[in-house]
């Protein structure tokens, strides 16, 4: 049975334990203010928005360092050293092991999806660090194959191609990039493996993306299926959940609330559903009543958690 | 004013710093702690108490980086400081050497038995030798003994090193390097078999030998008291506490034991001596700080107070320079909950006269007892309204639930409840007149609390109604760490629901939600662990249930119920075991003043719950009212497997407090006598 102290008590102690505390007291209840408790038709909207809060996905600045760990070890690391044993009759002989690891991931380039102001690219640097990767395996754009930046020795010495993003939800914006840039290094010839590994991705928006065919591989550290839409009919928020907890009510006030906010998409860039929030930014992936900005309509309106929106 | 800083997020004294124990340090003894703690009688002394009260800050206070501490602040020689004090504290933390692995692994018991004493005179022996050391670093007067006490204390040992060692820091190693020989041996026995450790001392050689033979050499420690001040001696097992037991017996001028202990962390006083007993007051004498602050209310209230204080100076909690207490009183909201103040009135929304939820109660039992022939003395609908308008009193909603208990007490009786009503009105009219004596006035005083409580919770408002700082102190039950930890987490909330940049209000929402955190955080951390700790957690859990399902009843049996008193004799010896337990553990007090049981004459056993709980289940905190358990209800309570039979007590416990029925079925007459699950009145 949950109520609404119990439930301030859970986000309290998440705020200090996970979320960098970037929900102290004040915003709580100034983003509570904006609901009804209990609205006209009866329902207690603030505790339906308590409820769904209290189980906000947020990556910290020390888990999404840790996660960029896991990224490369998954999908750089472990995957060059089994090609070197596998490559050299699976030998054990560890100084062989590093000294062949170490050429192959010298001719390995890691860049991010988007343009140098976009997350994608921001998580390089973290990348980098928690790696300890030296800088020269990291280019930008222009110097792929086919770019008019690129030389010779740019290309000819790479035989893959990593592109790292923080989120692939609905697959959109890699979509376009890989159309524009996997195209064109294609075009150009290139033979190096072009792989796509964002930190999290959606179920859908990496099937999207495979059956595109543009990259070679594409792989998240963590997947989010259908469960992890808030909606959906089978949301992992509201499995087995005892009234007055009401996925229906939920829906119909972030539904409410987010069509007054954000109309083209009130529950979330093409109805993503998510309710997930990084250290460095909210996606518009996530609902918009925990980030939106007041509007004329709502003047009043206190998001929860801060976005900073892509102009 | 405060700034936003937790000064009381450190709760346990050894993660505080040597400079943070003598600044926090408080003279329990109203002055004259050493008249307690007595470092330079040679008599050993137990220092128990549950869990967090202060036993690791007084055994750090009294060792010797913290009189090294205060000779710098003196500005005194640590030698002339040491003979000054007439002491020197040898600290150490017995939970830290893993001495659960002094068993098994195919050596005999004797083999371990002599292998343990070995290895803890080594370890004493290097903690003194480090104090050596430290002493000559501060203070080189200790230098020109240096040589003569190395070789002596190498005398003491059954085979000394190959080539004489000259200073402390050559001893210090060499008895490291024995220490990690038979360290290495004790965990590598299950594979090589066999020990090539050789005993070099036997039971007190070096314990005892040392000091001896620094008193004799070293001039400042002629009349010096060494006192080595073993803590957490309930982290060792039975047989080593036995060889503890064995040095307190055994001991030898000029060193003796301060010794800390939980309540239930002695297992034993026997010693190897003979197989002889240690007993308090010839072998030991022992002090329970929890049980010495309990007993005496005001000395408790004066430490708190100033625990608190030194630790928002201490941790730079303070706006100003100096405060008093009475002003950090006033940061804590406090409403006003008394029954002539508007505040609980307004709270439960100022309703009109004649209504509110305690009238809807009242009304839809009165309709009840109408219709199930169960009210005595009315008739129609028009006596229900009469009664209802009898009992009220606008305004005072305190009074009008003080009117309607009275109803349901002489309702239980079968009293004519128009009748009841009219002398309710007049008494209460008196009352409110000014007449502050007699039976209304003694029901105001002992249920006001209890009808504040029904009247919030019938709005909802399930909040723990103590407020301010003396409430939190007398709810810590003489446990220092209990009170910080209270403050602690409504610290916490005041710091995460403050706009300002500085606090000088805590509301009373922080309050209660910082109570309800500290009854969490104590059930979990106070608990066994294993079977009993279930059993205990179970007995606590049903008998918190009781007291709340007997606070917010039309009737309740008793009033501000927080303890029961029960035969003890004629428990079962599993329940008495687990009573106990529930008591060393704190979650029951025991109270001093025993009861005469009015039918055998015996005495009666009183416990009353840790009021840290109450706010879990909306208790009181005040310690009025006690109720009579039978020794068969207490065993089911105490019993996790009698789940069914504790429910049929708690229901018939709850419909004998319940109109129109009390207890009765709804064909029968009132109940006057107790079933055999029913409490004693």
């Amino acid at each position: 049975m949950y109520d609404v102290e119990s439930l301030k008590r859970k986000i309290r102690r998440l705020n200090k334990a996970v979320w960098e505390e970037r929900v102290p007291g004040p915003t709580l209840s100034d983003w509570l203010e904006c609901f009804q408790s209990p609205s006209r038709t009866g329902v207690d909207e603030q505790l339906q928005m308590l409820y769904l809060l209290s189980n906000f996905l947020y990556f910290g600045n020390l888990e999404i360092r840790h996660l960029l760990r896991v990224l490369f070890a998954e999908f750089c690391r472990v995957p060059l050293i089994e090609a070197v044993r596998s490559e050299n009759g699976d030998t054990v002989d560890v100084d062989v092991i590093d000294d062949l690891y170490q050429k192959a991931l010298a001719r390995t380039r890691f860049l991010g999806v988007g343009n140098p102001s976009e997350s994608g690219v921001h998580l390089l640097y973290y990348f980098r660090q928690e790696n300890l990767l030296p800088s020269c395996l990291f280019i930008n754009h222009i110097q792929l194959p086919g770019m008019e930046g690129a030389k010779p020795e740019d290309t000819s010495e790479v035989d893959r191609y990593i592109f790292l993003d923080d989120l692939c939800a609905t697959g959109d914006q890699v979509s376009d990039f890989s159309r524009l840039v996997v195209t064109k290094m294609r075009d150009a010839g290139s033979t190096a493996q072009v792989c796509y590994h964002p930190i999290f991705a959606t179920t859908r928006a990496l099937a999207r993306i495979a059956s595109a065919g543009r990259f070679d591989e594409v792989a998240s550290v963590a997947e989010f299926d259908d469960t992890f839409r808030c909606f959906a009919p089978e949301s992992r928020f509201y499995k087995n959940v005892p009234p007055p907890i009401d996925r229906a009510q939920a829906e119909a006030v972030a539904h409410r609330y987010g069509s007054i906010l954000c109309p083209p998409n009130p529950l979330g860039y093409k109805d993503t559903q998510l309710a997930l929030g990084f250290s460095h930014n909210t996606p518009d992936n996530t609902l918009p009543v925990f980030w939106e900005q007041p509007n004329t309509k709502i003047p009043t309106w206190k998001p929860v958690f801060h976005r900073y929106p892509k102009y | 004013m405060l700034k936003k800083i937790n000064p009381f997020n450190i709760t346990k004294a050894v993660d505080l710093s040597t400079e943070e124990i003598e600044s926090l340090w408080i003279d329990v003894a109203g002055g004259d702690a050493d008249a307690v703690f007595k470092p330079t009688s040679l008599m050993p002394l137990l220092i128990l108490g549950g869990k967090g009260s202060g036993k690791t800050h007084w055994m750090r206070y009294y060792s010797f980086p913290l009189q090294l501490f205060r000779f710098h602040s003196r500005e005194v020689r640590p030698l002339e400081g040491l003979r000054e004090d007439g002491y020197i504290g040898i600290y150490v933390l017995l939970g830290g050497l893993n001495f659960e692995r002094f068993r098994g692994r195919g050596q005999s018991d004797e083999l371990w038995r002599g292998l343990f004493e070995y290895y803890f005179e080594l370890w004493l022996t290097q903690e003194i030798v480090q104090t050596l050391c430290s002493i000559k670093s501060a203070d080189s007067g200790l230098t020109k003994y240096e040589p003569s006490v190395c070789a002596e204390i190498q005398k003491l040992f059954s085979d000394p090193p190959a080539s004489s060692l000259l200073t402390f820091k050559e001893l210090l190693e060499w008895c490291a390097s024995l220490q990690q020989e038979l360290d290495y041996d004790i965990n590598n026995v299950l594979y090589s078999g066999r020990f090539t450790t050789r005993i070099r001392a036997t039971r007190g050689t070096l314990i005892f030998g040392i000091p001896k033979l620094l008193s004799e050499i070293v001039e400042e420690f002629r009349e010096l008291t060494f006192s080595y001040q073993l803590d957490e001696l309930e982290n060792i097992t039975e047989g080593q506490q036995r060889y503890v037991q064995s040095l307190i017996r055994e001991r030898k001028a000029p060193a003796t034991f301060r010794i800390g202990s939980r309540l239930y962390g002695i297992k034993t006083h026997e010693t190897y001596s003979d197989d002889e007993i240690n007993r308090e007051g010839s072998e030991f004498k022992q002090i329970v700080l929890d049980h010495r602050l309990r007993q005496n209310s005001e000395q408790w209230d004066d430490f708190a107070d100033q625990m608190v204080l030194r630790r928002l100076q201490v941790f730079g909690a303070l706006t100003e320079r100096s405060v008093s207490i009475r002003s950090i009183e006033h940061i804590f909201e406090n409403p006003d909950l008394s029954r002539d103040s508007d505040v609980v009135f307004k709270m439960i929304g100022s309703p009109p006269p004649g209504t509110g939820r305690h009238f809807d109660r009242l009304l839809k039992v009165l309709k009840e007892g109408l219709a199930q022939g169960r009210a005595p003395g009315i008739s129609s609908q028009r006596d229900i309204e009469r009664i209802a308008k009898a009992v009220e009193l606008p305004g005072h909603p305190v009074l009008e639930k003080i009117n309607m208990l009275t109803l349901y007490q002489g309702w239980y009786r079968n009293h004519s409840l128009p009748k009841l009503a009219d002398q309710i009105a007049v008494q209460a009219a008196d009352f409110t007149a000014g007449k502050s004596k007699g039976a209304y006035a003694t029901r105001v005083q002992h249920y006001s609390s209890d009808m504040v409580a029904q009247l919030l919770r019938d709005e909802g408002k399930q909040i723990p109604l103590q407020f301010g700082l003396k409430n939190f102190i007398r709810m810590a039950e003489g446990l220092p760490r209990t009170l910080v930890v209270a403050l602690r987490n409504i610290w916490d909330l005041a710091i995460y629901n403050e706009r300002e940049e500085f606090i000088d209000r805590i509301s009373k929402e922080d309050q209660a939600n910082g109570l309800l955190d500290t009854a969490e955080w104590f059930m979990q951390t106070m608990r066994k662990p294993g079977a009993d700790g279930t059993a205990i957690r179970t007995a606590i859990e049903r008998i918190a249930r009781l007291f709340e399902t007997n606070r917010f009843a039309d009737k309740p049996v008793e009033c501000s119920l927080l303890g029961f008193a029960v035969l003890e004799r004629e428990l079962t010896d599993k329940t008495q075991s687990l009573l106990q337990v529930s008591e060393q553990r704190s979650f029951l007090i025991r109270t001093t003043r025993e009861e005469i049981d009015r039918n055998s004459q015996e005495r009666l056993a009183k416990f009353q719950l840790n009021a840290t709980l109450a706010p879990k289940w909306s208790l009181p905190i005040a310690r009025r009212g006690i109720v009579k358990f039978s020794p068969g209800v207490v065993d089911i309570i105490f019993d996790p497997a009698r789940a069914g039979d504790f429910e049929d007590f708690h229901k018939s416990w709850k419909a004998k407090m319940t109109a129109p029925f009390f207890g009765g079925t709804r064909k029968q007459e009132a109940q006057t006598t107790p079933s055999l699950f029913e409490p004693d009145e």
